[in-house]
């Protein structure tokens, strides 16, 4: 039984963990149509890619985007921990 | 046993953000500015102190130092509710959230480590060709994944701690 929700628990794991890894994708990927779609937005004349990627803007948009995934994340474990110390309890 | 409610606990980690927009706010406003105060020392002063060692102090120290403290204050949110994440003072940190950085610091050393390791083990072994190469990262991954579900009530110990 115990294996039974540890298995669940790696299930919300993943599953939490490969939508804020794709989250994380998802300024990049937008930045590169949105360069492509417009060319006012070329990386040759605005560098675009270079403030999202490297530059202090993208440093710190990242950094916040990551605090973004972060939370989704700590809401996952926090919630998970409640609801096994639930059962435990329950079960006791 | 009861089970683990997977769709549940999936809809309240994706749920709760959105439901909390504003405590989300105020929570990385300290860690925005401390952060924000950081990055404009180095694009002012980076280039006198030597940019590269300077900015991966930001990248590898202060980010990850601001991060963690949000996560501490995140599960307290969760778990304990609004009164339970105050931090207006400077600078913030307290014992739990020393030992939440430990733990942190231990859960990711642990899996590098095994995977230096086992990236040295298998160089050893295979030689250098694409083929071998490829079973060298596939195996990585596997073994990634068996750690992660090995040591995965591990993360349990975070909400514990915070």
């Amino acid at each position: 039984m115990i294996s039974n929700n540890r298995l669940r628990f790696f299930w919300v794991i993943s599953v939490v963990l490969i939508v804020v890894w794709s989250l994380e994708l998802v300024p990049y990927i937008a930045v590169q149509y949105i360069s492509e779609l417009f060319p006012i937005t070329d990386a040759d004349s605005f560098m675009l890619h270079y403030q999202v990627e490297t530059g202090l803007f993208g440093t710190f948009f990242y950094f916040l985007w990551g605090l973004i995934g972060s939370a989704i994340f700590a809401s996952a474990l926090s919630a998970s921990f409640r609801e096994l110390k639930r059962i435990a309890d329950a079960a006791e | 046993m009861e089970k683990l409610p997977v769709s549940k606990v999936l809809v309240f980690a994706f749920m709760f953000p959105i439901q909390h927009f504003q405590q989300f706010l105020r929570m990385i406003r300290l860690p925005i500015i401390y952060s924000g105060v950081w990055l404009a020392i180095w694009y002012l002063f980076g280039d006198g102190l030597g940019d590269d060692r300077f900015g991966d102090i930001g990248h590898f120290i202060i980010f990850p130092l601001m991060a963690l403290l949000f996560i501490v204050s995140w599960h307290r949110l969760v778990l304990l509710g609004e009164e339970a994440v105050r931090r207006t003072y400077f600078p913030m940190v307290e014992k739990r959230d020393l030992i939440f950085i430990g733990y942190a610091v231990l859960c990711i050393a642990l899996p590098i480590g095994g995977m230096t390791v086992f990236s040295i083990f298998t160089a050893l072994i295979f030689s250098s060709s694409v083929i071998n190469e490829a079973i060298i990262f596939g195996s990585l991954f596997i073994i990634l994944g068996l750690i992660c579900f090995f040591f995965c009530h591990w993360f349990l110990i975070f909400p514990a701690v915070a």
